[in-house]
């Protein structure tokens, strides 16, 4: 079964017109190599088949490019794992142990022009099977075939996740052709973002949203598709970046002769991503369902037409979310296994969650130190107490 | 899908060598799909190098800092090089420190706030040349016109207003009521008293924005006297590690402080937490204080040393006596010649309460910040009586000021017993620094407006009012012994 699945990816990966995705920069794999990147860094970003023209021509920016891009599309799948934990859809991903090979694969087939594969026969199989063409770049299994809730949340939050991680590389000097300096070489127009007076290497946020911007909507552009979808993904992909900007703390303190504001100084901070997730989950919620207009190519709410204007902030949506306990998504989401609560109100209730399957109960036992006592001299004695704790899991 | 490492039982895992345990942990890893952490979370307090990256190198290039430490710098070593020219007449090198001066104050401050100033030494000057003319003693004139033009000021300017201009005005005002004084004194022959040197004085370049206070006669000794070109360049080094000095504390007050300390709530966290916001109310007096001093220093006017302020003596005091002494050392010489020596007649205690009004209107009648200076009259009063009692009851060194080496004491500060005393008044000084120090930290825009007595009395209710409790208890000892 798995090899059937690496034959159909391998053969993709084979094709040129593939549906790449930048997504597989999110696994923790493909990070390693990025952080291997030598010198010739440059050959390599033109290598990387499952990035577009215009990602391949940024990543010969630095080379610690992708590793950055890389770092923050985890950062954005990890919040994303954590916000939905105890929903049907939880953000899982597929493949992710056979993605670096497959990039190895493909590097190496290049150099010996030959594929290395361990079954010749499973490859022959692969050609005739009838297994579904599983989008490449889908590397959450196909979940998000629909132009979901869910759909909008990934975009938003992997988007926020590059930005925030190049913002904060930037600071750290990870990155030369970034922040104070001027010479940035990004061809796309002018971007008319307010000048931030305060604190510190000033544009450094301003650079990693627009450079956040070139790289991942460079995916929507490159694709011919339906415009809805294509607005309905730029437009999450900016209400994530507006979640770090919203979240930008701003201290400021005063300063003069006894505690007089001769001077003011102000220096703002990033939050934590998690707070950044946190905000998207809400705007997740609250996620406004649009529609096409297709004689003004643009996206208008569905429900009250006229009423709520759609602001950049909010995460827009086309279609209803499937049903996640339909039997006909149990190829692609399965809910087995999946710890549940018993009492809960929220959406991880072991009744919903399990889809009516029943869960089955494991009482774990753990062991710990408890009652330590300072005894003299100079010992800590500590006696085990035995926790049992009641897990529930979904059948 | 069911996985193949999914049940199996103990034997199995025994013949594997697998413990329990490490399968357990496996199966965890395996269904969690936890990629570890990145490293944005933590569990108490972050590294120490993002601590750097997100506020101290914000605060130290923030446009405020580089003003302060690029701009005004350059102006102050302008007017060293123009104090050198030995071929410009005084009143030209009064007229460019100056105008220097008043860029210095527009440079940091705005026009709306610049014009109250050059309002007021006009008018100043007008008094002082009336006065000279019809013989009058201007002293009193001009004690009398500037606290009214304080009042006028606090009354009618907006409060973010007055906040950012309280702190020129207050040196203003200081060398205002020093000229009026000098002059009737007959301190200030040597020195021509016309609208230019007085100009260059009050705008001084080196002196506008943070102080410190010096004599007008020593002002005009130090513009024509430059001194030989090695104690220049050592001047100018001396300026330099200061500014290092002022920018530490000022990274110490705005960062620092709050990685050291994190917020807590548990209540001895409290007093941490207090500690923390009043040493960093502390820390930003340093920053301003240290600054000043460089701009003295780089700018040429420094009479030999130049003290501004004794961190050392504040956050290791002795007594809360000393710290007074030693939080604006020209400040402190100020009142203590301005108004102390001149209402000492009516008495000591009316004079020391007469010094702490006089410098809380220094300050701008403002309730915290005349809490604050009514409490420290009211708790080194207490401290002083106390601690001379028992100085002479047990005849040991333990007065609130240091003793002279020579003095009469018979235990000596090397004395086990003098030691212990001294290092309970230390914890006690402390004590009520942390509690003084506490209401200046601002949420929100406190600290730009000025703070409210609200804001005060709900600080120190949360605290029971302990430190004033405790001083009302020593200055019952201090009547009772």
């Amino acid at each position: 079964m798995r090899y059937i699945l690496v034959v159909a990816l391998l053969l993709l990966l084979l094709s040129v017109d593939c549906d790449a995705s930048w997504w597989l920069l999110a696994m923790p794999s493909t990070y390693q190599l990025t952080l291997n990147f030598d010198n010739d860094y440059k050959e390599q970003c033109n290598q990387m088949h499952y990035l577009v023209d215009r990602q391949r021509q940024l990543c010969t920016l630095s080379k610690n490019m992708l590793s950055v891009v890389s770092k923050g599309a985890q950062m954005g799948l990890e919040e994303c794992q954590t916000q939905f934990s105890g929903r049907h859809w939880n953000c899982s991903i597929m493949y992710n142990d056979l993605v670096p090979e497959l990039t190895r694969q493909r590097i190496r087939m290049k150099k010996y022009g030959v594929p290395k594969f361990p079954n010749k026969t499973a490859l022959a199989l692969g050609m005739q099977a009838d297994s579904p063409v599983i989008q490449m770049g889908d590397v959450f299994g196909g979940a998000l075939q629909t132009d979901s809730r869910e759909k909008a949340y990934v975009h938003a939050i992997s988007s926020a996740g590059v930005a925030y991680s190049i913002t904060r590389a930037c600071a750290q000097g990870h990155l030369p052709s970034c922040g104070c300096d001027r010479k940035v070489h990004i061809k796309r127009r002018q971007n008319r973002q307010a000048n931030w007076e305060w604190g510190g290497c000033s544009e450094d946020l301003a650079y990693g949203e627009r450079l956040s911007k070139d790289f991942v909507d460079s995916n929507e552009h490159a694709h011919d598709g339906e415009p809805a979808r294509k607005l309905m993904n730029m437009h999450n992909n900016e209400a994530g970046r507006r979640a770090i900007r919203r979240n930008m703390q701003l201290t400021c303190k005063c300063h003069g002769v006894s505690g007089s504001c001769t001077t003011k100084i102000c220096w703002r901070k990033m939050n934590d991503f998690h707070a950044i997730g946190e905000t998207l989950y809400k705007k997740f919620d609250a996620a406004l369902r649009v529609k096409f207009n297709t004689k003004k190519h643009k996206l208008r709410p569905a429900d009250t037409p006229g009423e709520k204007r759609i602001r950049r902030r909010d995460l827009v949506y086309l279609d209803d979310s499937p049903n996640y306990c339909d039997v006909s998504m149990n190829s692609i989401i399965s809910t087995q296994g999946r710890r549940c609560t018993l009492n809960s109100y929220q959406v991880d209730n072991c009744d919903s969650l399990c889809c009516n399957r029943g869960y089955t109960t494991k009482i774990i036992e753990r062991k710990r130190d408890c009652d330590c006592k300072f005894v003299w001299c100079c010992q800590v004695k500590c006696s085990t107490c035995v926790e049992r704790t009641e897990e529930h899991s979904c059948k | 899908m069911e996985d193949a490492w999914d049940g199996f039982d103990e034997d199995m895992l025994d013949e594997m060598g697998i413990s329990p345990e490490d399968y357990q942990e496996y199966l965890q890893q395996y269904h969690s799909q936890s990629y570890g952490q990145t490293e944005e979370v933590f569990a108490g307090r972050p590294p120490w190098r993002k601590m750097l990256v997100d506020c101290a190198q914000p605060v130290l290039f923030a446009p405020d800092t580089q003003r302060l430490v690029t701009y005004i710098v350059a102006l102050c070593l302008l007017q060293r090089f123009i104090n050198n020219l030995v071929f410009l007449p005084s009143r030209v090198k009064s007229l460019t420190t100056g105008i220097l001066g008043v860029c210095a104050l527009y440079l940091t401050m705005d026009k709306e706030t610049l014009l109250p100033l050059v309002g007021l030494f006009g008018v100043f000057v007008l008094i002082i040349l009336w006065s000279a003319k019809e013989k009058r003693s201007c002293g009193v004139f001009v004690t009398l016109f500037s606290a009214a033009a304080m009042l006028t000021f606090q009354i009618h300017l907006p409060s973010k207003q007055f906040t950012k201009l309280r702190g020129a005005l207050m040196i203003f005002v200081m060398k205002m009521v020093s000229v009026g004084v000098d002059l009737d004194a007959s301190a200030l022959n040597a020195v021509p008293s016309d609208a230019a040197t007085l100009f260059g004085y009050c705008f001084d370049v080196s002196s506008v924005l943070f102080g410190p206070w010096f004599r007008f006669a020593d002002h005009w000794t130090m513009l024509n006297q430059p001194s030989a070109i090695l104690e220049q360049i050592k001047s100018i080094l001396r300026g330099c590690v200061k500014l290092a000095f002022c920018l530490f504390f000022l990274v110490y007050s705005s960062c620092l402080v709050d990685w050291l300390i994190p917020d807590n709530a548990a209540y001895i966290s409290r007093w941490l937490t207090a500690f923390r916001d009043a040493q960093s109310y502390r820390s930003s007096h340093y920053f301003v204080s240290f600054i000043a001093e460089a701009y003295v220093l780089l700018a040429g006017f420094d009479l030999g040393k130049t003290v501004v302020t004794s961190p050392l003596h504040i956050e290791l005091p002795r007594s809360l006596v000393e710290t007074v002494v030693h939080w604006n050392v020209p400040m402190h010489r100020w009142l203590r010649h301005y108004v102390f020596e001149r209402v000492r007649k009516l008495g000591a205690g009316t004079a020391v309460i007469c010094t702490y009004v006089a410098s809380s209107f220094l300050h701008g009648l403002n309730f915290q910040l005349s809490a604050v200076l009514l409490s420290l009259g009211f708790y080194t009063y207490a401290e002083h009586v106390l601690r001379e009692k028992l100085a002479r009851t047990y005849n040991a060194c333990i007065r609130a000021r240091k003793c002279a080496p020579d003095c009469s004491h018979q235990n000596k500060k090397s004395h086990m017993v003098v030691m212990l005393v001294n290092f309970l008044f230390f914890v006690l000084a402390v004590f009520h620094l942390t509690y003084l120090g506490m209401p200046f930290v601002s949420a929100g825009d406190d600290d730009e407006h000025g703070y409210s007595w609200k804001h005060t009395w709900t600080v120190w209710r949360r605290f029971s009012f302990i430190s004033h409790w405790v001083a009302a208890l020593t200055l019952y000892f201090a009547w009772a012994i």
